[in-house]
């Protein structure tokens, strides 16, 4: 019963499925956990909760999207338990409302790209930044369901690379695909209609933090007059309101620092981070699966979310 | 039934006063307390007018003719109304003629810019405060001369002083006979608010503070004993002061605290009680070293203060002996707002303000200044945050800051450098007690001038002499040769020294709540969301 790892539980379930969203396996493996241990009284239930949240956030690197997860889980748990009087019922109702939480949130992806389709229109040209499973959803479903004709141009995304993936996705799906290099996308930009990215995490404030470079995209954008959308889940709305793109928690960024593979071939180690912070004045609007929200929105979404 | 006969009895009072003031009096005495409480208003009310006719000039001799004339024409008027049963139109016309003869004479006697003249200057807040001191509690009038003098300054402050003077009016609070508490109550406060107000215009802060009180005592059974629910209130408003102000306090400080990091610069303006419990928290509980440089202006100087009370907090433990947290930890810069030019904004990290509200279209109603300096900050991409609590978010909506704004004393402005004294202000209830003294001596010199001998008479001369030599003294003490001395007799001089201004939401980057950072458009999520709680 003790042996029970909330990290290995987490990295399995990303594994076994690999459609799966970091915060949606932080949830699950949080359930899961509470499954296996069965705690006795709710401050021993709250303080599991928390424990295992900072080892999970301790020990996983990239933690925005993870702790956005784990904190709505907590926050969840925190409100069941004053709800009810029985703590048989209560632990009972937690691990099954948990799933239904994690089931519902898997759901939210599709409802997220199903609210994006209007966006897409024939003969667009749709610049994409790194890989974003939402992202991916959205042009999937306006090629085969709506059969919209559009071209996709992605960009290489230094220093993961995660850009080729998303062009090989692309690519098989049908959707004209074009590979461009970072430093190209000022050159891009004039023939581009629109630019669609996805999000690590939703700031308070509805900026965005998302893979290194979207910040430039946006500045570029809003300097060049396209609009920026951005296709995410609700549930990846964090509690953090960053107030410049460097200006992120320092734990995650150096965690993300240290896992770029040095360029063998130079004398200088390449020392970059993985991710930036998009403030709200450079977004047009957030597709998420509560509807295509303005910026300023997603506080009030989190407030609701938060203090209901 | 009763509030329905109450009606009616607002209805027909005002022509019974006019037709038999004595009556109707001692009927209120012996029936409804409500009714005491009316005439008292209406009391007021012509004391307001006095009040304020003489401010602007008109001699008690005059105010007593006119007030005659008045009372003929509002008794012929009356008696024409009660003949063709038409009380209410008389009444609104008697209003009228009083509120444009009012206008005339406030326009004439202003000295401060045309595009202001909407806003009350101390002078009309005092003449129209009523001169009820007799049934203000003394806690209330030692708050509003503490309030007029500036000793209490700032918004939390002030919410906090009030909160505390009204639990004790409460507590000695009596209901009186024929009435309830729930009903009475809140007629009681209004009062001590009304004359709260001679002072200063209430902060925003302090009319949240204000409805939500009103709201509990409300609420409160009919049924409850006067006791109980006195205890009731204490309580209410002991968690009040806990929740509103001193926890949400201490998470906004929470909050806050991360925006200041080890060897970062920080600006501030003024001086803002949860700012100034963050920088103590930050050195003293986090033992951050950090830069601050606080900016002031004139003419209140409260960035003073908060040097002051930096400078006064110390950390250490016995051992090692105390030291001001201003040696080792923060270092502090003081400049007035005048010098906030290049070189000090060079590597400010982050710029706190302090607010008086929030207002619902985002903007920041706070100390006049502050607006200025954040669109200094914002040309140079320095982050601007404001850390304000809940009880400060408006539903108001302002787009200038000249709607709505406070007019300070203009004499704070006149008034020059090498007078080093602090502005002296004195009670609106002294003024009103020497006046009442002054002429209640008057009178009486008279009488004994018409009665006494000769040698009476030497004596008195004797007196005035004397008194005449020391109010020279006085004057010579009191008068040096200023600058700006003449400014109310100066033609075409006018002076404005308002107290807030209004920063638009694209200058400023975060708002810091107990409810978590947002930025200034969800402020109406805010309002939303807890209006109904």
């Amino acid at each position: 019963m003790s042996s029970f790892n909330i990290t290995e539980a987490y990295l399995k379930f990303l594994e076994d499925d690999p459609d799966l969203t970091m915060p949606i396996a932080a949830i699950e493996s949080l359930v899961t956990m509470l499954r296996v241990k069965q705690p006795s009284t709710s401050s021993e239930l709250i303080n599991l909760v928390k424990s295992n949240i900072e080892v999970l956030k301790s020990s996983i690197s990239n933690a925005i999207s993870l702790s956005a997860g784990c904190d709505l889980f907590m926050r969840f748990v925190l409100r069941n338990t004053n709800l009810y009087s029985d703590w048989e019922s209560c632990k009972k109702n937690l691990v099954e409302n948990g799933e239904l939480f994690v089931q519902r949130a898997k759901e939210s992806r599709f409802k997220s790209a199903e609210f994006g389709i209007p966006f897409i229109k024939d003969d667009d040209t749709i610049l994409v930044h790194s890989f974003s499973r939402v992202v991916y959803q959205l042009l999937l479903l306006s090629k085969k369901e709506k059969m919209i004709r559009f071209r996709v141009i992605v960009t290489e995304s230094r220093p993961t690379g995660k850009g080729y993936h998303m062009a090989k996705l692309l690519q098989e799906a049908g959707i004209p695909v074009e590979l461009i290099v970072d430093n190209a996308v000022g050159f891009v930009l004039h023939k581009v209609d629109k630019i669609l990215v996805g999000a690590e995490g939703v700031a308070e404030s509805g900026g965005i933090i998302n893979h290194i470079g979207s910040y430039q995209i946006g500045c570029l954008a809003k300097a060049n007059n396209k609009p920026f959308y951005v296709a995410t889940e609700s549930h990846k709305f964090v509690r953090l309101f960053p107030l410049s793109p460097n200006d992120l928690p320092e734990e995650i960024n150096k965690l993300i620092a240290s896992q770029v593979p040095s360029e063998s071939n130079t004398d200088v180690a390449l020392n970059t981070p993985l991710i930036d912070f998009t403030p709200h004045e450079y977004i047009t609007a957030l597709i998420t699966d509560l509807g295509v929200l303005t910026p300023s929105a997603v506080s009030e979404e989190l407030i609701k979310m938060w203090y209901d | 039934m009763s509030a329905v006969a109450e009606k009616a009895d607002t209805k027909d009072q005002p022509v019974k006063q006019v037709k038999k003031p004595e009556a109707s009096s001692a009927e209120g005495t012996k029936k409804l307390s409500g009714k005491e409480l009316k005439e008292l208003k209406k009391l007021e009310k012509a004391a307001k007018r006095a009040a304020s006719k003489e401010a602007s000039g008109i001699t008690p001799e005059e105010q007593k003719q006119i007030a005659e004339q008045k009372k003929q024409k509002a008794k012929e008027a009356a008696a024409a109304a009660a003949a063709a049963a038409q009380a209410h139109a008389t009444n609104t016309n008697l209003k009228k003629q009083l509120n444009q003869t009012l206008i005339k004479d406030k326009a004439a006697q202003k000295k401060i810019p045309a595009l202001f003249s909407h806003l009350e200057t101390r002078e009309q807040r005092n003449a129209s405060s009523p001169s009820i001191s007799h049934i203000v509690h003394p806690e209330i009038l030692t708050l509003t001369l503490k309030y007029s003098t500036y000793k209490i300054v700032g918004s939390m402050p002030r919410l906090t002083a009030m909160m505390k003077a009204f639990k004790i009016v409460i507590r000695d609070y009596e209901t009186p006979a024929n009435t309830t508490l729930t009903r009475n109550l809140t007629g009681h406060l209004s009062h001590q608010i009304e004359y709260l107000k001679s002072a200063r215009p209430l902060s925003i802060s302090m009319g949240n503070a204000i409805r939500w009180l009103k709201q509990e005592i409300s609420v409160i059974s009919i049924d409850t004993s006067d006791e109980m629910a006195k205890e009731i209130l204490c309580e209410k408003i002991n968690d009040f002061i806990r929740e509103k102000i001193e926890l949400s306090d201490q998470l906004i400080i929470q909050y806050a605290s991360k925006h200041i990091t080890e060897g970062s610069t920080i600006l501030t303006f003024g001086h803002s009680q949860v700012l100034e419990e963050l920088f103590k928290y930050c050195a003293r509980e986090q033992g951050k070293k950090f830069n601050l440089i606080i900016v002031d202006s004139r003419p209140l100087f409260e960035g003073k203060k908060l040097l002051h009370n930096l400078i006064d907090t110390t950390i250490g433990d016995d051992t090692y002996g105390q030291v001001p947290i201003t040696k080792d930890h923060i270092r502090v810069q003081y400049t007035l707002v005048y010098s906030l030019s290049s070189t000090i904004l060079e590597d400010v990290d982050c710029i706190f303000v302090g607010a008086a509200a929030m207002l619902s279209n985002g903007r920041l109603y706070s100390r006049v200044g502050t607006g200025l300096i954040a669109m200094m900050a914002h040309s140079r991409n320095i982050p601007v945050l404001t850390c304000c609590e809940s009880i400060k978010f408006s539903d108001k909506v302002q787009l200038d800051s000249v709607t709505t704004n406070e007019l300070a004393d203009s004499d704070d402005l006149a008034q020059d450098q090498d007078l080093k004294k602090p502005p002296q202000k004195k009670s609106f209830a002294l003024e009103q007690f020497l006046k009442a003294k002054k002429e209640a001596a008057s009178d009486e010199t008279n009488n004994n001038n018409s009665t006494n001998t000769n040698k009476n008479k030497q004596q008195q001369q004797k007196q005035k002499q004397q008194q005449q030599q020391k109010d020279e003294e006085n004057k010579a003490d009191e008068e040096p040769d200023v600058p700006l001395k003449d400014w109310r007799t100066t033609p075409n001089l006018n002076i404005l020294n308002i107290m807030y201004d209004l920063t638009p939401p694209e200058y400023i980057n975060k708002v810091v709540t107990e409810l978590g950072a947002l930025p200034p458009s969800s402020v109406p999520v805010i309002l939303r969301e807890y209006k109904n709680t």
